[in-house]
Order: structure tokens, then C-alpha cells, then sequence
């Protein structure tokens, strides 16, 4: 096995450890208190399904938000992007697993069939 | 002193880099066309290090780098999909979330690596997508003020966007989220009818015509609700994508009554009719949309960008609905040119850069024609290091008549003439060329040069001045991204009998001459049209005057230099690499006249129809 390879089995595993120990747990919770993370479904008595942006323009400091040095650093953005919501718990976890999944050379030019979704 | 912004588009697909100097757009690539990888979604290392050259700079010159997709927003809804989803989610996310963390987080330390500098900024900035689709559809647009409308498949969590841009400021008040997408229901149809994901769109487009739109109530019932003010959600519980890694499920299925259509098997009417109807669908919405927009905002001009605004065949009703007074769309209407928006995003919204007055009736993306250009020393370098023989015509006009001559006898030419195009299209800067009026040259085109499916039609590169002759179109077309009717004196009775009573075979409509024009004539009698000036593209209308003046046609055949699966060319060494696998019979590289009889056996070093996907 390559390390390329060791690398991605790693990665598998630390994501799904992450994915039955945390995730599904909260989800277990939050379809109890939140039911309908999203509108999945149609409302045949809505008028219009438009959201309205609450911030309709990009100000200097929304750009500055990139330059993650390390997944302790992503894992305060996600926090403070999820403050006061149910996932914000996930953070700190989500950093390790950052840091683990890294990749330097990004040497794959497939192109996922399944892209739209997927990133 | 300057203010120059570097944009940034990758790790999706279709990577890109553009250029903007002071507000002007000074280079914009694809990475594939340098790569040879299709839709490459790598670090777009090879466009970037082409733009910094273009603009004779550094990368320490770089007042800003910007980003087009903002990380953090783009994981949440990964990961709050798979809260929504549960276990079934779990493929997914593991595949999504290697993704995102694995490399687009990382956007600094992929730069630095690359450039090694991240600019003056110090920092890699990051634009929401929705934005920098919105920033490349207005601020290269004619116009001083517009509505913006952007669809496509998701970019962080939007997937139309509704909004207003003037001067240098660009607003999105109105959104639709995933997992409701307009472009995601026309890609689950694409793949249900055996096309691939993101790249055969444009095949189901194709496709339509020859169908009837008879499941488009269906599809309105099962699939998609569509308000009138055209914003929508989707019965989710019938697409694949929440919880599986396709794009449709059995209940999709069920919904057609059958199972998808398995890629190169024979296309049946049940496609044909499933193509017509979601184009009908996604013209309806995109219509109800911008009478929509143009209420809300009293907007005369409308600017687009997003992929669905490459459908053209939506765009030239939209066009022919006069919703709005005047339409610009983004030629790289895709993620590339989300590189592009960043750029401008930075460039007048980070750095509050003020935008010129636009001079009357003129955009700024400089025909699109916004990559490399290899000229004829370059040419001659190549075609005499490779014992290459060609004829070198150095007078325009002369050159001209003589390429002229040979479309006019029914030759098929690859053109790789001056700046590459930015965006899907060519646009007569690396296109193959034939005579419309020719009635093999569909099927020659299609099967000896393409290699792809013969139901496909072609566009017609007409002079800008002589496009109402020919078209029921009362605007220009310079990007490719209208269709429009060939003028009902010029089409010719088709005989439908037997492919309307239930006969699939395609062939017996396509080998039909549809109008005096039969090339570019497509079965519904309507034609893509690309309008070409002196001062887009001074070369192309020169050859297309010249076809002109010999035959009295003023327009040609244009289709992207390439074959099934290839990235359109680049250099003159991917022009004759390209030219010799295929049947073409001239090649023209600036003023430089390869002819195919003359050159020496072609020892291919690649099994080119391994390497090259078919989409």
C-alpha cells in the first residue's frame, strides 16, 4: 500500500469514527428539537419559496475570512460561523479531522461525475 | 501605480485564473485547455503562471488574490446535508467532506506554495460564489445599472440568486438554497437520459427539439413546484443527491416510468420527450423569474451568469420575451468564470475601485477572446522544429481568400487564430470551420471531425451586419449564448411523417435539408447564433467577409476546436495534434496554411479516444 493510500484509508477513518460518534448522535438530537434542518419539502399555500438575504452586499472584512494555518484555526471559523446553533459543538472535532485529512499535492484531475454535490 | 487582482477559481471543477488591472480585464484561462484534462478541477497553476505572463507582472506584484467560494459556508452545508440525511448520508460525506478539508481550507498554503508570495494582501481573500457569478456578469456588461439573475447547481449554499448591481456595487436580495436547484434538476434529467453531469447539459439542450414536452406537467407535479414569481423547490424525496452518490433515485424512476437510459445506448423518444420537457420547465421558470426581477427592481437591462445562463435556447426566449429592454450574459457563465468575478469582486467591491462608464453599446470582455495567443513566429518555431510542411500567406486578404476558397469546396478547417476564448464557446479563435450551405457538413463535422452523436447541431458565425438576413433576431449575439428561428423564408418543408409517427430514427430528420442553410439549421428550424464584428474579432470577420464575397453567404460554420471529450486546443502543437487525428483538411495557424495532404505520416504517442472521457 502506497502512503497516498495509507493516507486515504486514515482519512476514511478518522471521517466515519467522526460521522457514528458525533454527527448521527446530533442528528439524532436536533430532528427532535429541529425537525426540517432544510425545507425539503413543497408548501402548495406558499406565495413565493424566495429567501430573503439578511446581508445583501459583501463588505471588506467578509473577504478576509480565508488562511486557514491549521484545523484548530478552521475550527474556530466553523465555530463562530455555527454560534448559537446545535452544530457548533462539532467544531473543535472537525479541526483534528482537518488536520488529518490534509492534502499538499492536490495530483487527482478527476472530476467527480456526482460534482455539484459533493463539495 | 496600479491595482491588480488576481481571481481564483478550484477544487470543483472547470479551475480557472483571471486577470483584472485597474478594472480592465487583462487575462482570464480555463486550466484544462493548458492541462488537457477535462473540466480539470486542480490548482489552476498553469492559467495563473498564463496570466501573470499576459501582464508582464510577478506574483509579488499582486495587490490582492481572490478566492470565488467561501470555504466555511461551502462545509456547512455539507455537513448540515448529512444531519438532515442521516446514515444513509454517510458515503457522501465522507467523500465531501476529504474534499473540503482536505484541500479548499487550505487556500494560503496552496497558493504560497504555487506562487510562493500570497500577494501584498498578505492573505488569500475569499468572495461568495453567487457573488463573483453576479460581479462577471455585471461589471464586464454594457450597462451603467442592471438586474442580475444567477442559477446554477449550488455554490456555497445559494442556487439562483436575485439582485442589483450599479457602478461598483453589486447587491443579492433574494436567494433559493439547497437542496432546491433549478440546475440540479436539469443535470438529474441529463443524467437520467444517459448524458454525464456537468458536461452533457448542453447534449439534453440538443436533444430537445426532437421531442415533444409531454412530461413537462409531470415534471412540474413530481419534480419541481414552481411559484409564479418564478422561485421554486423540488420534491427532494425523488432526487438521488441528499442521500446517495447519484444523481436520481428508484422514485425518479418511477416518476418516468423506467429506468435511465444507459450511456451510448440507442436515444429513444421517451429522451427526446424528457429533453423537450425540462427545457420546457427551465424556460418557464427562467421567464417567471425575470418578470419577477424586472418588477422588483425597474431594471431595463438584465446581466446573467451561473450555468444555467448557458443554455441558450432558455436565453433566446428570454431575449424574444422583451421581459427586460436589453440581456448580457457572461460567456464564461460557469464556475470558470467565477475566477473572473472574483477578480472584479476584488477589484471594485474589496478595494471600492470605481467602475468606467460604459462606452455605448460596448461590454469589456473584449470578444471573450482572453487567453494565449501564439503568433506566427512561434507558429513557424514549432512547424519548422517538427520538419512540418505549410504554406505562409502573410497577406490578410490573400490568406483569407484562399481559406475562404476551401471552406466554399466543402473543406473542413481548424482555425487556431490569435487570443484563445474564455468560456465554453469558441468563438472563432480555436474553432473548426465549414460551409452552412454544404448539406454533408453536418454529418462530416459530426462523424469524421467530432466523433460525437449526429443528432448534434452546429452554429453559424455570422457578420454582425448581415445577422437579420439570416435570423429572426432583432439583437447581437457575439458570445454564442442565443438561439433564435433561421427566417421562415429560408427554411425548406420537412417531411416528419414517419419520425412523428413513432419512428426513433433521428437520422431520417437530421439528413433532411432543413432551410437553404442546412448546416446550422437545427430540427426545430432555429439555429445558435454567434454575430461577429470587425472589433471583436478583426481576423474571423475577415475570413468570414471573404467567404462573403465568394459565395454571397455571410456566415460560416463554427464548432469548437476539438474532439468528443477533448478540451478545445490550445497551443498550435494541441491544434495539429488535433487536426491530424480527425479528417480536417486545412489547418490554419495564424498565417500559416497547413494542408493535410502535405504532411508526413502521424505517429500518434497517445491513444487519444482512452485518454479523452466521453461525456
Amino acid at each position: 500500500m502506497s502512503s497516498t493510500e495509507e493516507n486515504s484509508v486514515k482519512s476514511h477513518v478518522a471521517i466515519d469514527r467522526f460521522f457514528d460518534g458525533e454527527l448521527m448522535p446530533l442528528a439524532s438530537r436536533l430532528r427532535a428539537s429541529e425537525p426540517g434542518l432544510f425545507l425539503t419539502t413543497v408548501d402548495p399555500s406558499a406565495e413565493s419559496y424566495y429567501i430573503k438575504r439578511t446581508k445583501r452586499t459583501m463588505s471588506k472584512a467578509d473577504f478576509e475570512v480565508a488562511g486557514c494555518v491549521d484545523g484548530a484555526e478552521f475550527a474556530r471559523r466553523l465555530a463562530v460561523h455555527w454560534n448559537g446553533c446545535g452544530c457548533q459543538s462539532l467544531a473543535l472535532s472537525i479541526g483534528k479531522i482537518a488536520d488529518a485529512v490534509r492534502v499538499e499535492e492536490h495530483d487527482s484531475a478527476d472530476v467527480s461525475p456526482f460534482v455539484y454535490v459533493m463539495f | 501605480m496600479s491595482t491588480i487582482i488576481l481571481g481564483i477559481s478550484a477544487f470543483y471543477h472547470d479551475s480557472a485564473a483571471a486577470l483584472v488591472r485597474d478594472g480592465e480585464i487583462v487575462a482570464a484561462a480555463q486550466e484544462e485547455r493548458f492541462s488537457r484534462k477535462k473540466h480539470d478541477p486542480r490548482f489552476p497553476i498553469n492559467a495563473i503562471n498564463y496570466c501573470l505572463e499576459e501582464a508582464f507582472i510577478e506574483a509579488v506584484d499582486l495587490d490582492a488574490i481572490v478566492f470565488y467560494d467561501n470555504p466555511v459556508a461551502t462545509f456547512d452545508r455539507v455537513l448540515r446535508n448529512a444531519l438532515s440525511v442521516g446514515p444513509a448520508a454517510r458515503e457522501q460525506f465522507q467523500k465531501a467532506a476529504s474534499a473540503v478539508l482536505g484541500h479548499k481550507i487550505w487556500l494560503d498554503s496552496h497558493v504560497k506554495r504555487a506562487l510562493g508570495t500570497l500577494g501584498k494582501a498578505g492573505r488569500v481573500l475569499v468572495a461568495e460564489h453567487h457573488m463573483t457569478h453576479a460581479a462577471s456578469a455585471f461589471f464586464p456588461s454594457p450597462f451603467e445599472s442592471a438586474a442580475i439573475l444567477t442559477m446554477d447547481g449550488v455554490g456555497e449554499w445559494a442556487t439562483t440568486s436575485l439582485g442589483a448591481g450599479k457602478d461598483n456595487s453589486i447587491e443579492l436580495f433574494s436567494e433559493i438554497h439547497y437542496p432546491h436547484s433549478l440546475g440540479l434538476l436539469y443535470s438529474a434529467i441529463t443524467s437520467y437520459c444517459g448524458f454525464k453531469v456537468n458536461s452533457g447539459e448542453y447534449k439534453l439542450m440538443g436533444l430537445a427539439p426532437y421531442g415533444e414536452p409531454k412530461y413537462a406537467d409531470l415534471i412540474m407535479e413530481k419534480l419541481i413546484d414552481v411559484r409564479p414569481d418564478g422561485s421554486y423547490r423540488l420534491h427532494t424525496e425523488n432526487f438521488g443527491y441528499l442521500d446517495g452518490m447519484s444523481m436520481t433515485n428508484e422514485r425518479f424512476h418511477a416518476v418516468f416510468g423506467g429506468p435511465p437510459r444507459q450511456p451510448e445506448s440507442r436515444i429513444s423518444r421517451r429522451e427526446m420527450d424528457i429533453a423537450a420537457s425540462v427545457q420546457a420547465v427551465t424556460e418557464e421558470v427562467v421567464l417567471r423569474t425575470a418578470s419577477h426581477l424586472r418588477k422588483e427592481t425597474g431594471e431595463r437591462n438584465l446581466v446573467m451568469a451561473g450555468g444555467v445562463a448557458l443554455n441558450c435556447v432558455a436565453n433566446g426566449k428570454l431575449e424574444a420575451a422583451k421581459i427586460f429592454d436589453h440581456v448580457w450574459i457572461q460567456p464564461a457563465a460557469g464556475d470558470a468564470g467565477g475566477a473572473l468575478g472574483a477578480a472584479l469582486m476584488g477589484y471594485h467591491v474589496y478595494e471600492g475601485k470605481p467602475r468606467a462608464a460604459p462606452v455605448a453599446g460596448r461590454d469589456r470582455q473584449k470578444g471573450s477572446l482572453l487567453g494565449p495567443r501564439y503568433p506566427s513566429n512561434e507558429v513557424r518555431a514549432y512547424l519548422d522544429r517538427n520538419r512540418l510542411p505549410y504554406q505562409r500567406i502573410v497577406d490578410t486578404d490573400e490568406r483569407m481568400k484562399v481559406v475562404a476558397k476551401a471552406i466554399s469546396e466543402g473543406r473542413i478547417i481548424g482555425w487556431c487564430c490569435g487570443r484563445m476564448e474564455f468560456g465554453p464557446r469558441a468563438l472563432g479563435a480555436r474553432s473548426i470551420l465549414g460551409d452552412p450551405r454544404n448539406k454533408d457538413t453536418q454529418s462530416v463535422m459530426n462523424l469524421k471531425i467530432k466523433y460525437r452523436e449526429s443528432f448534434r447541431p452546429f452554429a453559424p458565425s455570422v457578420l454582425a451586419e448581415r445577422t437579420s438576413e439570416y435570423f429572426q433576431i432583432d439583437c447581437d449575439s457575439p458570445y454564442m449564448l442565443l438561439v433564435a428561428p433561421v427566417r421562415t423564408e429560408r427554411c425548406l418543408p420537412m417531411d416528419m411523417v414517419k419520425f412523428r409517427g413513432g419512428d426513433d430514427d433521428m437520422l431520417s430528420v437530421i439528413n433532411q435539408p432543413r432551410s437553404d442553410l442546412p448546416a446550422i439549421t437545427h430540427v426545430d428550424y432555429s439555429a445558435r447564433i454567434q454575430s461577429v464584428t470587425k472589433e471583436d474579432n478583426q481576423d474571423y470577420y475577415a475570413l468570414i467577409k471573404a467567404f462573403e464575397d465568394l459565395t454571397g453567404c455571410g456566415l460560416v460554420v463554427n464548432t469548437s476546436f476539438n474532439v468528443r471529450g477533448e478540451p478545445i486546443v490550445c497551443t498550435p502543437k494541441d491544434a495539429y495534434r488535433c487536426f491530424m487525428r480527425t479528417e480536417m483538411d486545412l489547418l490554419v495557424l495564424e498565417d500559416c496554411l497547413v494542408w493535410r495532404k502535405d504532411q508526413p505520416k502521424f505517429d500518434d504517442d497517445e491513444n487519444w479516444r482512452a485518454s479523452y472521457e466521453l461525456d
